[in-house]
């Protein structure tokens, strides 16, 4: 009621993709290969290095739930400024210099460094003054 | 000194068209082509160095190794580990 077929968790549809990835047992290059058999060697050692050479990854999903943990930001600093990223949490050790530079930007100084003021500036004391004291 | 290379804590589901992978320490999961998965593959079964892996492709599909496929191999092998997907360890 109120499902749709596909949505139905015995739907046929389902059925056939648990069945494909249950008999996929070996490696998709292999099946691949395995296809490519007939193949000249010269055209299989081609096809072999284009596949190598091409970018390795489609897709990246990167682990929210780690980006979305508090990170302190002196630490963030001191790697920005070279020291070592084996005290980061996971989800970040294996960040390029820049998404780490980024990510201090973002969370470090426009929005102001956790801890250490409020970023809306409802301190109760304000630096800028409205008008002369004289 | 060649690096050898082993995979990172990772589980996997290979596909004809690629190969999913799910880093387990860092909580990431990538889309790889399927060679790429097949290079996770082999160092899964047993670490090794860019050369080996390079053979043991080649041989998958009746084909020699040669330096240029190493190289092509090797550059594989730096992507992954930047993406924290292998590791090198002492030999």
């Amino acid at each position: 009621m109120g499902l749709k077929e596909r949505d139905k968790p015995n739907s046929n549809s389902t059925e056939e993709s648990c069945d494909s990835m249950a008999k996929e047992t070996g490696s998709p290059m292999a099946k691949e290969s395995h296809n490519s058999t007939n193949r000249s060697p010269n055209m299989r050692r081609r096809a072999l290095i284009a596949g190598l050479a091409a970018t390795p990854v489609l897709l990246s999903l990167t682990n929210r739930s780690a980006l979305g943990q508090n990170v302190d930001c002196s630490l963030l600093s001191s790697i920005i400024l070279g020291g070592s990223v084996n005290d980061l949490p996971p989800g970040f050790d294996h960040k390029n210099p820049d998404f780490i530079e980024n990510y201090y930007q973002t969370h470090c100084v426009e929005g102001g460094e956790p801890g250490t003021g409020n970023a809306t500036g409802n301190s109760g004391r304000s630096t800028n003054g409205t008008g002369n004291s004289n | 000194m060649t690096a050898v290379w082993r995979t990172a804590n990772l589980l996997t589901k290979s596909w004809p068209d690629g190969v999913v992978v799910y880093n387990q320490d860092s909580g990431n999961t990538h889309l790889l082509t399927p060679i790429a998965g097949q290079v996770l593959k082999l160092l899964a079964d047993a670490p090794a160095d860019a050369p080996t892996v390079a053979r043991r492709l080649a041989g998958q599909i009746d084909l020699d190794s040669d330096l240029e496929l190493d190289y092509n191999v090797a550059s594989l092998l730096n992507h992954l580990d930047s993406l924290g997907l292998i590791e090198s360890v002492i030999a």
